[in-house]
């Protein structure tokens, strides 16, 4: 962290309004899109978002300048998230995957820089919620199996193996999609 | 595969709709004055609940004797006591002020010891003890070493409050003679 930074989370810490404005404008859109990311709806990450806010002003306090801020708010965002969902109930963490469509020989193809971020964010969404959030707290914002194991409420176990089934997953989605876009070309 | 997903979303912003930053900050302002009230309110609260029990304490002031280690009020030394000789004998205690100058009337005036002390709760510690001119009978009280003056005074103020028609409070204590 910079000694701007620094200072703006001492001034937000003691209760400046101008002083949380500015962190909001520095560290919404990213905060806004990690709320996307575990959302079903514009809507539904809107509400995370504000959420999530809320409560980094609140416990800006115990933040230490140590850490990464920016793992700090993802963090803080990821479990706003899970929380919501959990309150709406719509979905578990274990849940048997059955989507595996691709051959051993496919996967030997399978080249991940055929695929852009569309295509990515495409296929992580397709898998089923659990892997999906899996996949994405270890992959994209970096938490550890334990972590993830504490938030889920999982086995650290079960963490590890759903990731494992999450990349075989996705793996086989794209695969999958790459193919389905073949045919079509192949029609055309 | 999973570096490269990584570095796709590594550094992604979506800018969140124009309103949420006021509906945020509005939010904020809502919490704020929630607090703030919540922290009047304690302190009202606070202060009620402390003047009510600073009134109920001075109001029904036995319920403070009662808890007193000091008080020695046996009734069965009480009754055995001549009440007569010790309405003599022992300074009053009362805990209001008019209640001395009924008693500075009605009851003959003894000069208390230098030394002599009340040891009285400390829900009696604003009220004076009674100051009485002894005269003569002021050898009387050298040799006791301890004075049951709850009987005295409770038998004094009886006299007292005949006399005054009015309801008075009479603490019992202990006085006790220092050489």
């Amino acid at each position: 962290m910079d000694s701007e930074e620094v200072e703006l989370i001492e001034r937000c810490k003691k209760g400046h309004a101008d002083a949380q404005r500015r962190l909001y404008s520095r560290y919404s859109p990213l905060l806004f899109a990690v709320a996307l990311r575990y959302s079903n709806t514009r809507h539904d990450a809107e509400d995370i978002a504000q959420d999530a806010w809320v409560k980094v002003f609140r416990y800006l306090k115990s933040f230490s300048e140590n850490n990464s801020f920016e793992g700090w708010l993802r963090r803080i965002v990821v479990n706003t998230a899970i929380t919501h969902y959990r309150r709406q109930k719509k979905h578990t963490y274990h849940v048997d995957i059955d989507e595996v469509y691709a051959t051993p020989k496919d996967l030997e193809a399978f080249k991940e820089t055929d695929y852009n971020k569309e295509e990515i964010e495409k296929a992580i969404n397709a898998l089923p919620k659990g892997y999906a959030t899996v996949f994405k707290m270890y992959v994209i914002e970096g938490f550890k199996h334990k972590e993830i194991a504490e938030t889920l409420g999982i086995d650290v176990n079960t963490s590890k193996s759903q990731l494992s089934r999450a990349r075989r997953a996705l793996q086989g989605t794209l695969i999958n999609m790459a193919r389905i876009a073949k045919k079509s070309d192949g029609n055309q | 595969m999973d570096q490269y997903v990584k570095g796709m979303f590594a550094d992604e912003a979506i800018q969140p709709p124009k309103g949420a930053e006021n509906a945020l900050f509005e939010r904020m302002d809502k919490i704020r004055s929630r607090k703030r009230q919540a922290r009047i309110f304690g302190s009202v609260a606070l202060v009620c609940f402390a003047y009510w029990g600073s009134a109920t304490l001075f109001e029904n002031p036995e319920v403070a004797f009662s808890n007193s280690e000091q008080v020695e009020a046996n009734p069965a030394d009480l009754s055995a006591l001549d009440a007569d000789e010790l309405a003599n004998e022992m300074p009053v205690i009362a805990n209001e002020e008019p209640m001395e100058s009924n008693q500075s009337e009605a009851i003959p005036s003894v000069e208390a010891p230098s030394d002599l002390r009340l040891a009285a709760p400390n829900a009696m510690t604003n009220a004076q003890p009674a100051e009485v001119q002894q005269g003569d009978r002021k050898g009387a009280l050298e040799p006791i070493d301890v004075l049951p003056a709850s009987p005295a005074s409770h038998v004094m103020s009886d006299k007292a409050l005949r006399e005054a028609e009015e309801e008075r409070w009479v603490m019992p204590a202990v006085v006790k003679v220092k050489d």
